[in-house]
């Protein structure tokens, strides 16, 4: 068996796929680590802690199999980026926020239209300063709508179906949303002053860092029956949109991290990094945080939901049709930073656990309840942003999901250069005019989102999807082309 | 303190541990401020405090 350290952490090549910490790497270790990478890809994981937090996630009480890691690892906050725990709360599982993420359920949405590259290649800088100039983006931006504090309440706890009664929804964008818009756990009243008073005016907003906004071109279709089924075909245009729950979501995890600082002492629970601070499932503490990580997690579709409401009025003041006209209709939006109540089957037995996934998608099979009914024959879609230059990608859940990785696929790109880094090898660039070289239509807020976001920064998303796809997590569908981003 | 950017900071130790602080800014303005970067988290990631040459040093590591 071929064998690797990273850094002081030992590795077994499982397949060309996948590596397995072992258990007995450090005492504590419940289950083993597993982090799916190629061998490319796994050389680009050597330079930071990521796997060493794989393997600290590892001693989460209640954890299930394996503690996974996806093919765009890298370090974050607790647990990795790419990183995917399932605790079974019959064994004392535990809920982590470190596990989730600050930006709760920031996520993906992708919508289609009836428009082609030849229709709107004339339009395309119109298009994308119309854009620009409508969707609030960067930092301390404020957004076009407005909610008082007892709308804020109905939007946290209906989510989408919220925004359906005020006009700014329809049946058919709520039917193909990971979760129909809307955990029914929600708690508004776990959410703090504080977090309402940021939320109120930022839904509907972008946010900075990697969020984003593309027009994007179909550029290959590598499954024919499951792109007929999405409703995709070869060059026609689409909407990407990239984002999260913005202030409220941030602050529903920064307030848990404080009040959560001395839970582990309490229930006797040891862990090796205090990043990685939890509760028991059944406390007091675990449902608190669990009923304001599932409002914030409701307020994030609704933030999605706008950007992509406002963008369809664009797209109707620009080409002169209205969204309806334009069959500008909502194909899937799911979640990568979340933690889902699902059903898995563990050493041959059907258990509820809460999987956590940071930096994760989920990627059900074909066949699972779960899947909207009109893509319930070919698995769940999943929508993977690349970086600006290069491509995004559309899979579909595959078997293999359910019986590795409790039904997860890998988010993004993965970065290779940190913030800092991509910053200084910019220095003297215009990245947005080589984007435009690129056939990319760029406007950011701050010339240095861009460099932080160029290309270059990110592992080439064509790399992390074939690891994906070779593992039978999730399925190639089509490759989209960005034409046009906007970005904080 | 909302909305609030600080830009200079008086900090001034007492001898019971306390202290106490003048911070001068002004309102946070679109128009003007250009923010480079909203901060996620205050991590414990190899946090350090020690005593160097009879001064504290604090390492922190913000992550963005």
């Amino acid at each position: 068996m071929a064998t690797k350290t990273l850094g002081t952490v030992p590795l077994e090549r499982i397949n060309d796929y996948c590596w397995r910490i072992p258990k007995d790497y450090k005492p504590g270790m419940r289950v083993e680590g597993r982090i799916y990478a190629s061998d490319e890809l796994i050389e680009l994981v050597k330079d930071d802690q990521a796997a060493e937090q794989v393997a600290n996630v590892a001693f989460l009480p209640g954890i299930q199999k394996a503690s996974l890691a996806m093919p765009d690892i890298h370090w974050g906050y607790g647990f990795p980026i790419g990183g995917v725990a399932a605790t079974d709360p019959a064994e004392g599982g535990v809920i982590s926020p470190g596990g989730v993420g600050y930006d709760i359920n920031c996520g993906v949405r992708l919508m289609r239209s009836n428009l082609f590259w030849d229709d709107v290649k004339p339009h395309v800088s119109r298009l994308v300063d119309e854009l620009f100039r409508t969707i609030p983006a960067g930092v301390g931006r404020e957004g076009n709508y407005r909610f008082s504090r007892k709308e804020m309440r109905r939007l946290l706890g209906d989510g989408m179906y919220y925004l359906k009664e005020r006009g700014l929804a329809t049946d058919g964008d709520i039917a193909v949303t990971e979760a129909h818009g809307r955990l029914k756990t929600a708690n508004p009243d776990a959410v703090s002053d504080y977090a309402y008073e940021r939320g109120s005016t930022q839904c509907g907003t972008l946010g900075a860092g990697n969020h984003f906004l593309e027009v994007q071109v179909v550029q290959a279709i590598f499954d024919e029956q499951a792109a007929a089924a999405l409703g995709l075909k070869l060059n026609m245009v689409c909407v990407m949109i990239h984002s999260g729950s913005r202030g409220l979501g941030y602050q529903v995890c920064d307030d848990t991290l404080a009040e959560f600082r001395h839970v582990p002492a309490k229930y006797g629970i040891q862990l090796p990094d205090r990043q990685l601070v939890c509760a028991p499932i059944e406390s007091p503490e675990g449902r608190k945080y669990l009923g304001a990580m599932c409002a914030a997690a409701n307020f994030a579709w609704c933030n999605r939901q706008l950007l992509m409401w406002q963008a369809r009025e664009v797209f109707a003041r620009v080409f002169g049709r209205s969204w309806e006209a334009l069959q500008m209709n909502l194909v899937y939006d799911v979640a990568h930073n979340i933690a889902k109540l699902e059903e898995h089957e563990i050493d041959g037995r059907k258990k509820q656990v809460w999987v956590h996934r940071k930096g994760a998608t989920r990627a059900f099979p074909p066949g699972h309840p779960e899947v909207p009914e009109p893509y319930r024959h070919v698995g769940q879609p999943v929508l993977i942003p690349g970086d600006m230059g290069r491509a995004s990608w559309v899979l579909v859940g595959r078997p293999g999901s359910m019986e590795q990785t409790f039904g997860t696929t890998c988010h993004g790109a993965g970065r290779v250069l940190s913030r800092n880094q991509a910053v200084k090898q910019s220095k003297g660039r215009r990245i947005d005019r080589e984007l435009l070289g690129r056939g990319v239509v760029a406007k950011a807020r701050s010339w240095r989102g861009l460099a932080e976001e160029q290309p270059d920064a990110y592992k080439d998303v064509d790399l992390v999807v074939e690891v994906v796809h070779g593992a039978g997590l999730s399925q190639k569908v089509a490759r989209m082309r960005p034409i046009g981003v906007i970005k904080g | 303190t909302q909305r609030f950017l600080p830009a200079e900071a008086d900090v001034r130790f007492d001898e019971q541990g306390g202290l106490r602080a003048t911070v001068r800014g002004e309102r946070f303005d679109p128009q003007r401020h250009r923010p480079g970067h909203e901060v996620k988290a205050i991590t414990y990631h190899g946090l350090k405090v020690e005593q160097r040459d009879g001064e504290w040093l604090g390492d922190v590591i913000v992550d963005i």
